[in-house]
């Protein structure tokens, strides 16, 4: 998944992911561990996350 | 009476549930997958983190918040924080809030006590800050330091971006409404709960449905559009702040888009730990006036264990962002919290940060423009249009009141 600047680190992705594959500092990080399952781009707010590396 | 309300968030459902018990026939859209918005709970690792504000309304049980959810027979228990709170100071030792006038020598006692007194009565015309208004009294590290742990913790912001005749009503509503409480289930429970009443009497609330449109007649709003299609309603009320509203139809009101020009809002980071032994041990809060970003900490635990796995603790600590670069106010945050409990072991469980689209507050405290818009039956509720004087969520709750005063609603 992509993560645009538009994020603004709330953890809502990171809390939903089943798989564990989000850390966030600022700013959410997608690990190797994400399958591009794409469920976090319903939980962000701010409409940061799409499909794609 | 139809009535379309954009957001779930708390400002969105206390309306909806005033409104639903009034006999209004209630659809709230939610465009998230959950209701709540900066007031739900996060389940995480067996915690109940929460989506944005910290589990607290700052005048607990006899606030503005729990009186509106009293009034809807919303079942939240709050407990009342006693403590209510407690400052850390230079050399580490605790004082209660209340007796933070013990610190001053005796001539600045007294005075702050004559100032204060007549400032509350004749609150100060004009937008001069907080910290400006305290330094033409006062030349004192002690109470500028508190001012802005204050400030940081309630509002997000720093004494010196803080209206100081917000401040005043803020202290006005603390001899008001008292102190702090934390709602047992957490934030989520009093929205879910809120939820619930809406729904037992009739109402409806659509989660991942997106209004991309408020349709306006002249100055009357005659429904919304959702996901494309279109909703008639008597009366529109929206939860997403005064901004991003009047995107949502064609605003010809200068004066009023000149007012939304200036609104700012308020951003600031939340560091979520998990800890064995407890850091703070009571369910007050604990403001930081001596750390270099943390304004306060909270152990909602102390009120609530079910919040987190059992034999564990949940400590929230909040900043007002202060510069740019935000990865260094994370550190200076993470830092202070390393100052602060030097030999303590705990867990960092999640850094949440808030600005710009999704911040603290859509329109930072004192920065309020009422809840009317320039069409006559459509009005702004939640973070972005709060009550004189109203922390964060007692705003948002006193914003509410606003408008059901505005539509006739008791």
């Amino acid at each position: 998944m992509r993560v645009s600047e538009k994020c603004v680190g709330c953890c809502q992705c990171a809390a939903y992911c089943p798989y564990g594959a989000i850390t966030v500092f600022g700013a959410a990080l997608m690990s190797e561990k994400c399958v591009e399952c794409g469920l976090c781009i319903a939980y962000c707010p701010v409409s940061a996350i799409s499909e794609g590396e | 009476m139809k009535v379309a309300i954009i957001g779930a968030g708390l400002g969105g459902l206390l309306a909806g549930a005033k409104l639903s018990k009034a006999g209004y026939e209630v659809e709230v859209f939610e465009r998230l997958p959950f209701i709540g918005g900066r007031f739900a709970n996060l389940e995480y690792k067996g915690f109940k983190l929460s989506t944005g504000a910290l589990h607290m309304m700052p005048h607990g049980s006899r606030g503005p918040l729990a009186q509106l959810l009293r009034e809807v027979g919303a079942h939240v228990t709050i407990i009342d924080s006693n403590p209510m709170a407690v400052i850390r100071k230079e050399n580490g030792e605790s004082i209660e809030f209340n007796d933070f006038r013990k610190e001053l020598p005796v001539t600045k006692r007294v005075k702050l006590g004559t100032i204060l007194a007549y400032s509350l009565k004749f609150k100060p015309k004009g937008d001069i800050p907080f910290r400006d208004w305290i330094l033409k009294y006062f030349d004192d590290e002690f109470l500028l330091r508190l001012a802005d742990s204050f400030c940081g913790w309630s509002l997000s912001l720093s004494a010196k971006d803080t209206p100081a005749h917000e401040v005043l009503e803020i202290i006005d509503n603390m001899y008001r409404y008292k102190g702090p409480g934390i709602p047992v289930g957490g934030c989520g429970a009093v929205t879910g709960s809120l939820a619930d009443i809406i729904s037992s009497n009739g109402g409806r609330i659509h989660t991942k449905v997106c209004v991309d449109k408020i349709i306006v007649d002249g100055d009357r709003a005659k429904g919304i559009s959702a996901n494309g299609k279109t909703i008639d309603a008597d009366l529109v009320i929206s939860d997403i702040g005064h901004t991003e509203t009047s995107r949502m139809y064609e605003c010809r009101d200068k004066t009023y888009s000149g007012k939304l020009e200036k609104i700012r809002s308020s951003g600031g980071i939340k560091i979520c730990l998990s800890c064995d032994e407890p850091l703070i041990g009571h369910s007050g809060v604990l403001f930081t006036p001596y750390a270099e970003r943390i304004n306060g900490i909270n152990e909602v635990t102390n009120a609530d264990p079910a919040l987190a796995p059992p034999g564990k603790h949940l400590v929230m600590s909040h900043q007002a962002v202060l510069s740019d670069d935000l990865r260094s106010e994370i550190a200076l945050g993470l830092s202070d919290l390393k100052k602060l409990f030097p030999d303590k072991k705990y867990e960092i469980l999640f850094i949440q940060s808030y600005s710009n689209g999704w911040p603290v507050n859509r329109a930072s405290s004192g920065g309020d423009i009422g809840n009317t818009t320039p069409v006559r039956n459509l009005y702004i509720v939640g973070d972005g249009a709060k009550g004189k004087g109203g922390i964060e969520v007692e705003g948002v709750a006193l914003g509410v009141r606003n408008v059901m005063k505005e539509i006739g609603v008791g």
